[in-house]
């Protein structure tokens, strides 16, 4: 076949393509590196004699560049036609493709969690069923205990001292009974106590509780720890205040306040007036609570923490009914 | 605990305005609870520090924050005559176990009036309408010193005579303020001539009380088992200034100081002499002794705090130092201090006198342990994301509902206050289902919502924690009002397919098993159940679920180009035939067939009657004549199948 004959059958290839795949088909029909027109005939070059390979090299060079420049031309022509295709308007948006959401107390969860696994953290959450023997007398809170009143418990059998865990804490002292130190674990769990649910409270709720227990913890490191628990989730402007709190499990114990965001300290309505809102319980844990767990600590010291977690999700998705979150109240749009 | 400031001056002299000393008092552990007013504080009172009831208990601790002095509430008074016959007044302690001391004394000639001024307005400003003197003296010093007492008129007694003792089943009291109780064995009164004049540690009666025409009285500061003031008076749901302090363990040396004081002020305001009468005080508690060491406080707040400093944070408070030296201070532990238990809670009184803000932070230097984070929680996690990649919404639901009888796994609350949240739920679709009603009242059509959760059972007899169970589940629900009961079964199959297709999970069957249908995964032998599918609804068991999964999931990666080839056909079966069984016998029948999937099922009379068709696409690579003509031979043989095509 001559060149011209060849141009000729390649211009009605190029002309009835109308889409890039169409395209590519003819690239590859001319110039594929197995089986390619062009391909081939320069490929046959090799076995002429030199004289017809002077004659036929730049004929078939001139036209495999005129075949490339028709082939680039006709990509760009398509290109084109698909932007100035009326149907395809990209200035207006559809809805979306389905996506899920996080619950926003696991959205919460997770976020503390990311702090926490940075610093060496595990995360366990226990479980929610529970003896009186974890979930108090470990604790060092002995029967009749002032303050087992704060939490009024749910009993599956009195008689056999099986409760729902009102706190965290139990599985701090699952934890250091079970694993010999150190210890360093965060658990964000579900809790109960038998209280008449409201805005604020419900009779199920969530803890996130922190426990460290190694040779060397001291009430500082505790202090660093919870400083930059609140700068990663308040960030870095939060003021914090330290201040004497007691809490059986621990001791000392350590309560911690954030400056209210709203008055700057001056007092508000929504600190009630007090220039802080209480964010958080911690301390050292208690020299019995140890002891009770099978830890020496006379040799080892730890510290714990507890946070609610209901109110900073609550604080943070601007939800005003802490039975919208877990009573079915809240969905999303 | 309210704390009128002008009753607080009344023990250190303090300059400091009402807002900054609420600042001091909350760095000492009592927060401010409300506004202040400029009069009174209130702050925030945690359950262990008994004398934080008492004005003097903040006081004390106010002074050694504050580097000044803490002046103690005088109890200096004449001496008392002994007592004689005629003065005594009997007391007889019939409950010992329920009363650790029970201090008289009995005052004659005495002036019942209005009280002073001074007296009135303290009180009044604390929230303890003023009386007459004597009543006003017993609360007063309940308020200073944290001791409740209590006063009877000797001449409205008929038997001269206290007898503490258990009260009968039914025995009935009016309290002063005109409440009708009925009493039992667990509680206990004070009485006279078989009469109950109070009811002991809770509240008193009019019988005997003091009124303006009274000259004789018997003055009683009593010590009881907390435990049982806490369990009586939250059951007979009675709060009041007696019970607040009652239910705290107050050590038994209290009763002492406070009826001292008690007399003085009687003595000085009311006038008339008093009787030394009964102390029953039989088994007499010693003070605690403990030690503290430097190096404690170093290893607890690793900070180094000077000898002096410290021994003078531990005497403003009010311990007595035993002994000291270069490595401990011995003390001793004073009676009003009853929270204190160990070394750390003396460490814990330095560093808070010495303010926390002054502690530094240093983060931790050890290196982090071995992780212990189990399995399942990093598997419940991946779920969660698996879900929402499949178009799910997150919900959390209160497990607590109300108790259903005929379940016998599911676990009753015995003590829930509400009926609505009396058990456990033992399955997730039972707490979640309400949730697509708040969707479908925000007319939203299309809606899959799964939570991740625990349910909980139990063994028919409850025996210790063991025989109770919390299995964590993932329950979906998939609701579209726009769509029939089929499409919605379609719908939910696809977002399961795609939680195996997630896992990596290839091998499962679903299998009616009489009125469930149940999940099961294959892997190599084993067959397990990991789940139940309902047409809009589907629960899987995450402990089997995670033994099955395999992720990061390796076999959907592809480095070769597959020729795969795609082969439809159509089947003719029975109107009742289950299409699952066909669907495993032709997935596995050949290693093959690469995919399966059912493209169609028609129910049309015109086809056959009593029959459905099946579409069905089978993706295979290589060669596939042979296999599936041995195959639709089976099928015909197994199912009474008709090919189509």
């Amino acid at each position: 076949m001559n060149t011209d004959d060849l141009l000729q059958k390649f211009n009605s290839d190029i002309s009835s393509a109308v889409n890039k795949k169409a395209v590519d088909e003819i690239y590859l029909k001319y110039f594929s590196k197995s089986n390619g027109i062009i391909t081939n005939l320069i490929k046959e070059l090799s076995s002429l004699n030199i004289e017809d390979k002077k004659k036929l090299g730049p004929l078939y060079n001139n036209l495999s560049k005129e075949i490339k420049d028709r082939i680039d031309k006709k990509r760009e022509e398509i290109e084109n036609n698909i932007k100035n295709n009326p149907m395809v308007d990209l200035t207006y948006p559809l809805p979306a493709k389905k996506i899920g959401n996080l619950h926003p107390t696991t959205e919460t969860i997770r976020k503390m969690n990311d702090f926490f696994r940075y610093y060496g953290f595990s995360i366990i959450e226990g479980q929610e069923i529970e003896t009186e023997e974890y979930n108090f007398r470990k604790l060092n809170l002995p029967e009749g205990h002032p303050a087992t009143d704060l939490q009024d418990t749910l009993y599956i059998s009195q008689k056999n001292g099986i409760l729902l865990r009102t706190h965290t804490s139990s599985v701090e002292s699952r934890l250091l009974t079970q694993y010999k130190p150190p210890i360093r674990a965060v658990t964000p769990g579900r809790c109960y106590r038998n209280e008449t649910t409201n805005s604020t409270n419900g009779a199920f709720f969530y803890q996130y509780q922190g426990v460290v227990v190694d040779k060397g913890i001291n009430i500082q490191n505790l202090k660093s720890t919870l400083e930059n628990f609140h700068k990663f989730l308040f960030g870095n402007d939060v003021i914090l205040r330290f201040r004497y709190k007691y809490y059986p499990e621990v001791s000392p114990g350590m309560g911690t306040d954030i400056q209210c965001s709203f008055c700057k300290g001056k007092g508000c309505s929504i600190c009630k007036y007090r220039g802080w809102v209480e964010v958080l319980g911690s301390g050292m844990i208690h020299y019995n609570t140890l002891k009770s767990c099978g830890i020496d600590p006379e040799i080892y010291t730890g510290f714990a923490f507890g946070i609610g977690v209901d109110r900073l999700v609550m604080q943070k998705y601007g939800i005003k009914d802490i039975r919208d979150l877990y009573e079915g109240g809240m969905i999303y749009l | 605990m309210k704390v009128p400031l002008i009753w607080l001056k009344d023990y250190i002299k303090i300059n400091k305005n009402p807002r900054e000393i609420a600042e001091s008092f909350t760095y000492l552990g009592l927060m401010l609870d409300k506004i202040i007013d400029d009069k009174v504080l209130d702050l925030e009172h945690r359950m262990d520090r008994s004398d934080w009831l008492s004005i003097t208990g903040c006081a004390r601790d106010l002074a050694a924050f504050e580097g000044k002095e803490f002046i103690n509430p005088s109890i200096e008074h004449p001496d008392g005559k002994p007592m004689n016959e005629e003065s005594r007044i009997d007391v007889k302690i019939q409950c010992p176990e329920l009363v650790n001391r029970f201090n008289t004394r009995v005052f004659k000639g005495i002036k019942v009036s209005d009280s002073p001024q001074w007296l009135k307005e303290r009180l009044e400003l604390y929230g303890i309408p003023s009386i007459n003197n004597i009543v006003d003296i017993t609360n007063f010093v309940m308020v200073e010193m944290g001791q409740p007492m209590h006063a009877q008129d000797i001449d409205k007694m008929q038997k001269k005579e206290i007898v503490i003792r258990r009260a009968k089943e039914g025995e009935e009291i009016t309290t002063l303020l005109g409440q009708k109780l009925s009493l039992n064995n667990n509680q206990f009164v004070l009485t006279q001539n078989n009469v109950p004049t109070v009811l002991g540690g809770i509240v008193g009666t009019h019988l005997t009380s003091v009124d303006l025409n009274t000259k004789n009285i018997v003055l009683d500061a009593g010590n009881y088992d907390q435990v049982s003031i806490r369990k009586n008076s939250r059951e007979l749901k009675i709060q009041n200034e007696t019970v607040l302090r009652y239910d705290k363990y107050l050590h038994p040396h209290l009763a002492e100081t406070a009826m001292e004081r008690a007399t003085k002020l009687i003595l000085e305001i009311a006038g008339g002499e008093y009787f030394n009468n009964i102390d029953y005080y039989p088994k007499i508690i010693p003070l605690k002794k403990l030690s503290l060491r430097y190096s404690r406080i170093k290893m607890v707040s690793g900070i180094e705090i000077g000898q002096s400093r410290v021994e003078m944070i531990l005497r403003t408070l009010g311990y007595k130092i035993l002994n000291t030296t270069d490595k401990d201070i011995s003390l001793e532990v004073p009676y009003f201090r009853t929270d204190v238990e160990v070394e750390d809670d003396l460490v814990a009184d330095i560093l808070r006198i010495g303010n926390y803000s002054n502690i530094p932070s240093t983060p931790i230097h050890n290196a982090p342990p071995k992780e212990i984070t189990p399995p399942i929680y990093k598997f419940q996690e991946k779920l969660r994301d698996i879900l929402l990649n499949l178009g799910m919404n997150e919900h959390i639901t209160n497990p607590l509902l109300p108790k259903n009888n005929n379940d016998i796994k599911q676990i009753a609350l015995e003590n829930s206050f509400s009926s609505d949240r009396s058990a456990l739920r033992t399955n997730i679709k039972d707490t979640l289902e309400s949730v697509i009603d708040v969707y479908r009242k925000n007319k939203v059509k299309d809606i899959g919502i799964f939570e991740v959760g625990n349910i909980y059972t139990k063994e028919k007899e409850i025996k210790n924690i063991d025989s109770l169970k919390e299995t964590s589940v993932l329950t979906a629900i998939y609701d579209n009002t726009e769509l029939n009961e089929y499409e919605i079964s379609n719908k939910l199959k696809s977002i399961l397919s795609g939680i195996f297709s997630s896992l990596d999970i290839k091998d499962y069957v679903y299998v009616r098993e009489g009125k469930n249908t149940v999940i099961y995964v294959n892997n190599n032998m084993d067959k397990e159940r990991v789940g139940e599918i309902e047409y809009n609804s589907f629960s899987l068991h995450l402990e089997k679920l995670m033994d099955m999964a395999n992720y990061p999931r390796v076999s959907h990666i592809c480095t070769r180009i597959i020729s795969k080839r795609t082969e439809d056909i159509s089947l003719i079966v029975k109107l009742r035939q289950e299409i699952g069984p066909i669907y495993q016998l032709i997935k596995n029948y050949d290693k093959n067939i690469l995919e399966v999937e059912v493209r169609e099922v028609t129910i049309d009379e015109n086809i056959k009657k009593d029959a459905k068709l099946i579409l069905i696409k089978i993706y295979y690579e290589g060669e596939f004549k042979e296999v599936k003509e041995r195959m639709l031979a089976e099928l015909k043989d197994k199912f009474n199948i008709e090919v189509r095509s």
